[in-house]
């Protein structure tokens, strides 16, 4: 391993350590008011220094979350930063989800009915680091002023056969499969250009399992919330290859969604997690991002996998955050809540 | 060593439950046993529930002080004045009128405060000049005074079309101090967007008025009058306390003291309308437990040997002379021995200090180590500085060996001289970087090794023996076989070496070789015979397979763990170099640059490789001794009090 190598992984590791651990998460499960977890994480060294500033009576639930957010989403940025390889384009794969995030907020918004301030759902402190004028983007008001938005971005292909396309006409889940598609070309090109031999096979490997994970979620939720026909289903799945296509077919066919949810984890051949251990789809899937993220983080010598092995860490600890403080706000019990998380 | 501890039964009759606990807190050197063993396997046995009603009157005690600023002194008490349903209603009337009062404080604080800022921002836009009343009464546009938190102030951007103006005062703690004008007509929308931003709006009293110059005067006026307001509320919140403050601090005494007596309930065990309190006491502690405990009525102390009741397992209090004890925390660092266990601690004293005394020999350094030991453990309280002593008593000896002070041979060579002159003796010392000292110094701390691996294995064998772990003490590799197997090699090796006729025949093969191989190999099941067991429960197949591996692990363990102290020498000449190049660098400057190049160096040289030194050594015992003969499962001796 090179030295800025060994320099990089040494600052994920600390910076990793600093994450919250198990007694942590139990304290906060704990609390009865947000306002508890704000207080808790101004104490704890990770958060204090984007939360020491801020008086506890200001933290409101929306506030707290977007915080937490911006905390790590800075994390990842000081890694970028500190990054002067020649692969460093891989590493901004977590700005790609951002721009992917304020696309689609935007499309929402175009759908909607009701008039609301789209800023306030996009992360707009990462626009110094994208390539998209995040700016002209938030100002759109139909496809058309969007792929205008979009003009000299790798987005404006994607955008560009729609542009004549109705707000009302517009079809969420086809932007959301076409945008998941271009994150995972992304990936893909990044590591056939950066990476070879057993490491590319691992990551490539990797993110292959994670589509899988990702349809099969899509096809469940196809099935039981909108009741989408099979043919339907087929089209919006992100293409992998035959092998997992032909699984993916069994799954389709299943009639009864809660059969699939079953199916999915059988096949997984995971002998220490059972159906029951998950409330929804989503969890299990978290629960083998986090298996992935800690094989990577420990297990292996290879800098890029232990970025990602961070990466995927640092965005579990969001979504256990989130998931403590909806549950505190809807007063979901401790019990419940701890079956929402993963670490 | 470990100290002989004995079992005690304290028990009496119910009525006298307090009298026993108030004695026992009293008592130092009773380690109490939960009584979650007793209950389970005596049928009728009830343990006291862990509920403590002082714990809550405590903590209003606790929020009075903070409140006040007042801390109630007190010394535990070991009698009671008067019962705790008193002391609640004393603390519940004092606490309820010293919170209405602390309320009353609150309030004006926060009205100062909201007073202070609006102040704040009066004084960011007096350069307006214009009149308040104009500035709040206009008829088209919407002013807005307030915060926004830096963090979002980014979000601005993206509503540079809406039409708002935005005005930033000063830049403080986190927040922005600004202001922002809007029409009428959008004054909703705009406002909805900065609430989105978490803006935190300033209101300007309605007392205010005129110019931002006499708005800021009535503001200040207004400050002044929370302030005096505050003051008195204070001052008499203070008194109140103050008037208490010897009844406080007598309830808090009694309070701590009842609450150690309600904790200590949870060791106690009833039965029928007997209580027992059960733990264990050092031997010579007996006499001591009788005079404390005889005012109990009705109380029968029975006692026992430590080992009597096989439900409980003795805790271990390690005694130690004065040299020994600091080691103890590098002891407990690994674990505590067990009750039936050998204490380590003389063991680790005696290597710990000679290999680091190896390692690190200078006289100099040696006695600033010292010095600097012994003025820590005075200074902090803490007897592990007393290693540091120790180990810098080691290093100036074989600094005398060595002949080196702060790395500089020309001192002891006068010492040399001069000793060898009055008695006659031909004494020189051992350069380390000789060429003719360096093999043989390597060869020395490997055969010094050894003999300390001897030394453990032979303790783990006298050890399991006596525990009558026969299979242990007998047949393992740390055992009577593996004894036999390393000495006989390292014998061979070393008659070998100094052309002495090899000891090794077919005869001596069998016996020290062979035999302790195939004792070794075996372990596990004879050690299943000797309790009885089912020899191979995993297949003779399983077991073959698995046992050449572990064998194969256990003779390239010898191996490596003798050769792990090659790095004694090693440190000896890593040492002697780094002092070389201290001196070189002197060599290579004059006057005061010499001395200062000289002291920083050996500072240098202190802190590096001292650290460096004092890990390794610890390394050679962690895994080359004491993963040889010490476990370390076992429990501290803890008296509750």
């Amino acid at each position: 391993m090179a030295f800025v190598d060994k320099a990089l992984v040494t600052k994920i590791k600390s910076m990793h350590a600093l994450h919250l651990d198990e007694d942590g998460y139990d304290v906060l499960m704990k609390k009865k008011a947000i306002k508890d977890v704000a207080l808790f994480l101004k104490d704890h060294k990770a958060y204090e220094p984007v939360l020491k500033n801020i008086p506890i009576s200001a933290l409101n639930r929306s506030r707290l979350e977007g915080l937490i957010k911006k905390h790590h989403f800075d994390e990842m940025i000081r890694l970028i930063k500190f990054i002067h390889l020649k692969d460093k384009s891989f590493y901004t794969i977590s700005i790609v989800t951002m721009e992917h995030e304020t696309l689609l907020a935007m499309l929402r918004r175009f759908i909607s009915t009701e008039e609301y301030d789209v800023i306030e759902q996009i992360p707009v402190y990462f626009d110094r680091y994208s390539k998209m004028d995040v700016l002209k983007v938030t100002q759109a008001k139909d496809l058309d002023s969007l792929t205008e938005a979009l003009k000299g971005s790798r987005y404006e292909k994607i955008f560009k056969p729609f542009r004549h396309v109705f707000n009302e006409d517009i079809r969420y889940y086809e932007f959301e499969a076409l945008l998941e598609n271009d994150f995972y070309r992304y990936a893909f090109n990044q590591i056939n250009a950066n990476y070879h031999g057993g490491f590319k096979a691992k990551l490539l490997k990797m993110y292959t399992s994670r589509i899988e994970m990702e349809n099969m979620i899509k096809v469940y939720r196809l099935k039981k919330f909108y009741g989408v026909e099979n043919e339907d289903i087929k089209a919006i799945l992100i293409p992998t290859d035959r092998a997992i296509e032909k699984k993916l077919d069994k799954i389709i066919a299943i009639e009864k969604p809660e059969d699939i949810f079953k199916e999915i984890i059988k096949n997984k051949q995971d002998a220490t997690v059972t159906h029951d251990d998950f409330i929804y789809l989503e969890y299990y899937r978290d629960y083998l991002k986090f298996k992935i993220a800690k094989e990577f983080l420990y297990f292996t010598n290879e800098t890029p996998a232990i970025f990602l092995g961070y990466m995927f860490i640092s965005e579990l600890e969001i979504a256990n955050l989130t998931h403590i403080i909806e549950g505190i706000r809807y007063q979901v019990p401790e019990n419940e809540i701890r079956q929402m998380l993963v670490y | 060593m470990i100290s002989k501890l004995k079992l005690i039964n304290l028990t009496t009759h119910v009525d006298h439950l307090d009298k026993l606990l108030n004695n026992f807190v009293t008592f130092s050197g009773f380690h109490p046993i939960k009584p979650q063993k007793i209950v389970a396997s005596v049928h009728g046995a009830l343990a006291y529930e862990n509920t403590n009603p002082c714990d809550p009157l405590l903590k209003e005690i606790e929020e009075i002080e903070t409140i006040t600023g007042i801390t109630f002194e007190c010394d535990k008490v070991s009698c009671m004045v008067s019962d705790i349903d008193n002391i609640q209603v004393f603390i519940d009337e004092s606490y309820k009128e010293i919170k209405e009062k602390y309320a009353k404080i609150k309030h004006l604080e926060q009205e100062k405060h909201q007073v202070s800022e609006a102040l704040f921002q009066v004084e960011n836009i007096e350069d307006l000049g214009i009149p308040f009343d104009d500035l709040f009464n206009t008829k088209y546009v919407a002013l807005r005074f307030g915060k926004l938190p830096v963090d979002v102030a980014d979000r601005l951007r993206f509503y540079q079309q809406k039409p708002f103006l935005f005005i930033p005062f000063v830049e403080r703690d986190g927040v922005i101090w600004s202001l922002y004008i809007t029409s009428k007509e959008y004054e909703r929308e705009v406002d909805n967007i900065f609430t989105s931003m978490f803006y935190e709006r300033i209101h300007i009293p309605d007392f205010v008025h005129g110019t931002p110059e006499k708005a800021r005067e009535d503001l200040k006026k207004q400050v002044d009058k929370y302030d005096e307001e505050i003051q008195i509320l204070s001052d008499e919140l203070t008194a109140f306390v103050k008037k208490s403050k010897s009844s406080f601090d007598e309830v808090k005494g009694e309070l701590e003291f009842l609450q150690d007596i309600y904790q200590s309930r949870q060791y106690v065990v009833r039965l029928g309308d007997r209580i027992t309190l059960t733990g264990f006491i050092e031997d010579n502690d007996e006499k001591a437990l009788d005079d404390h405990f005889k005012d109990i009525p009705l109380l029968e102390i029975q006692v026992q040997d430590a080992e009597s009741d096989k439900r409980f397992s003795p805790p271990t209090k390690l005694k130690n002379n004065w040299f020994t004890k600091p080691f103890e925390s590098f002891v407990k660092m690994y674990g505590v021995p067990s009750y039936h266990d050998v204490d380590p601690t003389t063991m680790m004293a005696i290597t710990y200090s000679l290999l680091f005394g190896i390692m690190f020999g200078d006289f100099g350094q040696g006695l600033v180590l010292t010095l600097l030991g012994f003025i820590m453990t005075k200074w902090k309280k803490n007897p592990s500085f007393g290693i540091v002593t120790r180990i810098g008593l080691a290093s100036t000896f074989f600094g005398l060996v060595y002949g080196e002070t702060f790395g500089m041979p020309a001192f002891l060579e006068g010492v040399y001289h001069q000793v060898n002159e009055w008695f006659g003796w031909h004494l020189h010392p051992i350069h380390p970087m000789d060429n003719s000292v360096t093999m043989n110094l390597l060869v020395t701390t490997v055969g010094l090794g050894s003999v300390i691996i001897l030394s453990v294995i032979t303790i783990n064998t006298i050890t399991k023996l006596r525990q009558k772990k026969y299979a242990d003490g007998l047949v393992s590799s740390n055992g009577l076989a593996g004894l036999l197997l390393y000495g006989f090699t390292l014998t061979t090796v070393l008659m070998t070496t100094i052309n002495m006729s090899s000891p090794m025949n077919p005869f001596t093969t069998i016996i020290f070789i062979i035999i302790p191989i195939g004792l070794i190999f075996m372990k596990e099941p004879i050690e299943r015979y000797l309790h009885k067991e089912a020899l191979f429960p995993d297949g003779v197949g399983g077991f073959l397979i698995e046992g050449i591996f572990e064998l194969f692990e256990v003779v390239l363990s010898y191996v490596t763990n003798t050769l792990s102290f090659l790095r004694v020498g090693g440190f000896v000449l890593s040492h002697a170099g780094m002092m070389l190049v201290v001196i070189t660098l002197m060599d290579m400057t004059t006057g005061t640059g010499s001395i200062l190049v000289a002291i920083l160096g050996n500072l240098f040289v202190m802190a590096l490789e001292g650290m460096i030194v004092g890990i390794q050594v610890l390394r050679l015992q962690f895994y080359e001794m004491f993963s040889r003969y010490f476990e370390g499962d076992g429990v501290m001796f803890e008296p509750r009090y």
